[in-house]
């Protein structure tokens, strides 16, 4: 095969599984359907369904050589063909058998049709089922004829063939959506269509302006000639003014004159015509400007809300999980799902069905007990698992899983959070039984006494309680011990954009989501409480953590500023249960903006939450909150105090000038500070260590000869300490010779002056070099 | 009439039907083995990447950095409202840093993903022989020979592109706790 052919084939391949797995779908929630439905005309509705759909896919495989899954398609076609006649097959679990069916074809279409070595006995098993559901030995006959006679209402058949129903597959008002692609309705398309085509005559006004416009300029530079004639003109009367005029000089003037007049009356109507015409072009652009605004937005609105879909598109496959996982533990369950047309940003939809999943298996495993049990407590053998979908006017979306089982039981919880290490016996003694159920979300926890294929692994909830966090959603739980358990999740209607507020740290510009942030602050430097070595603040009553956001996103501070304000600009973030006071330079204005992920390669970044495009263009990063937060509690452990660096101030050096005669001070300091450094002192060695100990310094300048502890004790001892072993020190001495340097050298110090010739700049130069 | 047999026209047949049945070539390059590639040059040395997996190429402007990546990643650029994230391939082949000020943006595409790729600068579209490519010199670097596709006269260095845009080693997945 060539390769166009190559290409197309491909392609037609795509389309096809496309086409399949919806197909399958229906088949699938048509059998479900079938097993509770007793009305035999629709029954007999819900075979012809599936029938069509075995029938069409059949014929689509044959097209795309997909040759097991067409041969399948044959027998479960001849199957439902007899079915459609209104025979019910012999074998009572002809459904499972069904399912079955349903449960390769969509392996095979996985598999791109090739089989493996699981597959493959149990097509023959399906396929010798299916050969068993009727007694009449001539099941496999061309089921095309079928379809010619539907047409005549046939005396024994019982079911109405709708001859509608035949072109789209829709059951009752669900909309049929497949992970892939998705299903429209019609009318949300034209909506559409109708305000794309408005968008037209925007863009034919916009041309118009354009031409008005350019008609304008061109008129200008025609006046822009004539002027230049009537500057010439002008010259020429203004060259003859104050001259004695001859006779034809006289003439002259006058033509120039009549010239010169003329300009002006004409120049008077063309001006005042531009008047008019430029102040009714306002008013067109402006209305028009009006008209834009409003289409785009409208435009915009109406493309995010193709982006909704009814609940119940996510919700297909649910029944039949159901009826699995109650079957493999020998419950027996009933779901029933109410709110299924409630329309949901598909994103979130997708982003619900796992933690639905796990919530709805968590349910059937932990919650519900076993039929004898339940009997016992004088419950229906069967339990009722509910999921209900409601939405408020406010737009916040309520999506709930009841059960009426066993509840969950507050202190087996606490319990097995002692044993998995997440809380001491005493921290749980403290805790409100609310609390000690919220142990539930923590990961590592389960309180199976074994894992199952299920569940138990401990991981579950807390994913679903992240699912729902990252979603911008809460979680809540209700329980009440032997009657049942109520799972609430409340969502946003839609995560197409968000507030951000844009931030400027260290230079670089981020973006926070608005729903992050609790406030904004100015903190005064007083206000820090270093605890250990990490630093917070208080605020609403607890103790906030706080940190440079350059730090926490490993990026360096590109703003120099020698002004070092007495305080902080913090924003307090929120990320799940938690909260940060972020460090920042500035906080700059609010954004609508979206979120677009950051693609291949860079699949998941910490901290980052995606990137984000502002109105000029440029790309800014949006942060991952709840990263932020647990990033902050590991760097908070690694880096020292955020208060030790505040106090010294990162614009001015400071220095201990020790000497014990005050005149030496005085003019040590003198030009210490002079050179701009900040300047302390000292009487003599002790006192030196003393003010060493209290605040950081960045150099020590000491004299030698000093009571109590003199220079070079003071040098070693300062090269002894943990502290500031590396400070340096330089010594000035009126002793000048060279066993003094050396006693210096000895002692650790950095560098040694005599005082008698000591040269300032020298002494400066060699200050600036080591700090 | 010219009196042909029935075997001389069959023969006349299947020699038309043959030409006309090759495939329309668009783009066809002179020779079996020639394929287009577009030429770009980093620190001083030429590389090419296959045309077809090309996209486009514009001058880089305005290159967001983004924090916690590594350095191979300088970051990304929004092209016609689509993130795209843009490789230093400086970095990545332990070349000296620093891009000029008005370095290229090579856009490379691959079935669903796009990929940027910084240069110094873009030479243009030439044909390369796969034929006459030479394996890696010996005193070339992993970096350098890890996405190589072979060293063509120039000398350029023609580079897989589909094997940078898969290498795990760019992937970067990371998550806190």
């Amino acid at each position: 095969m060539t390769n166009p052919d190559q290409e197309f084939l491909k392609k037609l391949q795509q389309a096809f599984a496309f086409e399949a797995k919806e197909q399958l779908s229906i088949i699938s929630s048509s059998i479900l359907k079938l097993e509770k439905q007793q009305d035999a005309k629709l029954r007999g509705e819900l075979v012809e369904v599936m029938f069509r759909q075995a029938h069409n896919l059949k014929g689509s495989s044959r097209a795309v050589n997909l040759s097991r899954i067409e041969s399948l398609c044959q027998s479960l076609e001849a199957a439902l063909s007899e079915m459609k006649k209104g025979k019910t097959p012999s074998p009572k679990n002809y459904l499972d058998t069904l399912l079955l069916c349903v449960d390769i074809l969509e392996k095979l279409l996985a598999e791109n049709d090739v089989v493996s070595p699981e597959t493959e006995p149990l097509i023959a098993r399906a396929k010798q089922e299916l050969s068993l559901f009727f007694e009449s030995s001539d099941v496999v006959h061309d089921a095309d004829s079928d379809l010619t006679t539907d047409s005549s209402p046939a005396a024994e058949s019982m079911i109405s063939y709708d001859s509608a129903a035949a072109q789209v597959p829709v059951i009752g008002n669900e909309k049929v959506a497949t992970m892939d692609g998705i299903r429209l309705p019609a009318v949300k398309i034209d909506e559409l269509l109708l305000q794309a085509e408005e968008m037209l005559s925007i863009k034919r006004a916009a041309f118009q302006h354009a031409e008005d416009i350019a008609a304008l300029t061109d008129e200008a530079e025609l006046w822009q000639k004539s002027w230049k004639n009537f500057e010439a003109n002008l010259r020429v009367v203004k060259g003859l003014v104050g001259k004695q005029l001859n006779e034809t000089e006289i003439v002259q003037i006058g033509g120039h004159i009549n010239k010169l007049l003329s300009f002006m009356e004409w120049n008077q109507a063309q001006v005042n015509a531009w008047v008019s015409r430029l102040s009714l072009q306002r008013k067109m652009v402006h209305e028009d400007t009006h008209a834009i605004a409003v289409g785009v937005d409208s435009f915009l609105e109406s493309t995010k809300k193709l982006l909704l879909m009814p609940c119940g598109a996510l919700l297909e496959g649910f029944p039949r999980l159901v009826r699995e996982v109650s079957r493999d533990l020998g419950k027996d369950v009933e779901l029933t799902m109410t709110g299924t047309e409630v329309e949901l940003d598909r994103r979130i939809l997708t982003r619900m069905r796992d933690p639905l999943v796990h919530l709805i298996r968590n349910s059937i495993d932990h919650g519900i007990e076993l039929p004898a049990v339940r009997r016992e407590s004088g419950k229906p053998s069967k339990a009722a698992i509910t999921l209900t979908i409601n939405q408020d006017d406010t737009g916040k979306v309520e999506i709930s899983v009841s059960d009426d089982g066993a509840g969950i039981d507050g202190e087996k919880v606490a319990a097995a959070a002692i044993k998995a290490g997440i809380i001491t016996a005493n921290e749980v003694f403290a805790l409100t039984p609310e609390e000690k159920i919220d142990l539930i979300f923590q990961s590592a926890l389960t309180t199976s006494p074994m894992i199952t294929d299920i569940s138990g692994h401990g991981l579950g909830l807390a994913i679903v309680k992240e699912n729902v966090t990252n979603l911008g959603g809460r979680l809540q739980v209700l329980t009440k011990p032997g009657a049942g358990t109520r799972f609430r999740i409340f969502l946003p209607v839609a995560i197409a954009t968000f507030q951000g507020v844009l931030l400027n740290a260290g230079g670089h510009k981020v973006t926070v989501p608005k729903a992050n942030i609790l406030r904004v602050l100015r903190l005064n430097l007083t206000q820090i409480k270093s605890l250990a070595d990490k630093d917070a603040f208080e605020f609403n009553g607890a103790l906030c953590p706080l940190i440079h956001l350059t730090d926490l996103l490993e990026l360096d501070n590109t703003i120099k500023d020698n002004n070092q304000p007495p305080f902080l600009l913090v924003t307090v973030v929120r990320g799940g249960d938690d909260i940060l006071g972020l460090i920042v330079d500035d906080v700059l204005e609010e954004q609508e903006l979206m979120v677009k992920k950051l693609g291949k390669p860079l699949n998941r970044v910490r901290n980052i939450a995606g990137v984000t495009v502002l109105r000029t263009g440029e790309a800014v990063p949006v942060l991952h909150v709840s990263d932020l937060v647990k990033s902050a509690r590991r760097l908070a452990s690694k880096s020292g105090g955020l208060a030790a660096q505040l106090l010294s101030p990162r614009a001015k050096k400071r220095i201990l000038v020790v000497d014990d005669t005050l005149t030496s001070r005085m003019l040590v300091k003198n030009i210490m500070e002079s050179a701009g450094y900040e300047v302390k002192t000292a009487a003599d060695g002790l006192e030196a260590l003393a003010e060493l100990d209290a605040a950081p310094f960045d150099l020590v300048l000491a004299d030698v000869e000093m009571p109590r502890m003199d220079g070079l004790e003071l040098t070693k001892r300062v090269r002894n300490s943990s502290k500031f072993a590396d400070l340096p020190v330089i010594l000035l001495t009126s002793l000048a010779t060279r066993e003094h340097r050396e006693k210096g050298v000895q002692a650790g110090a950095t560098a040694y002056f005599t005082k008698g010739s000591f040269d300032q700049t020298n002494l400066l130069d060699v200050i600036k070099r080591l700090i | 009439m010219l009196q042909t047999d029935g075997a001389e026209e069959r023969r006349i047949l299947q020699e038309r039907a043959k030409i006309l049945a090759r495939p329309d070539v668009v783009e066809a390059a002179d020779s079996a083995d020639e394929i287009y590639v577009v030429q770009f040059l980093v620190a001083g040395q030429s590389y090419a990447f296959d045309g077809s997996m090309v996209r486009e190429v514009s001058p880089c402007k305005q290159l967001t950095r983004i924090p916690c990546t590594p350095r191979f990643i300088a970051g990304v650029v929004n092209v016609r409202s689509e993130i795209i994230p843009v490789l230093d391939i400086r970095n990545l082949f332990q070349l000296p840093a620093g891009w000029p000020n008005n370095c290229k943006l090579i856009v490379l595409q691959s079935a669903d993903t796009r990929l940027g790729v910084l240069a110094d600068d873009v030479i243009g579209v030439t044909t390369l022989s796969l034929a006459r490519l030479q394996p890696p010199l010996p005193n070339m670097t992993p970096e350098q020979t890890r996405y190589m596709r072979g060293l063509a006269d120039g000398p350029i260095i023609f580079i897989d592109a589909q094997s940078l845009i898969d290498d795990p080693q760019i992937a970067v997945n990371e998550t806190v706790d």
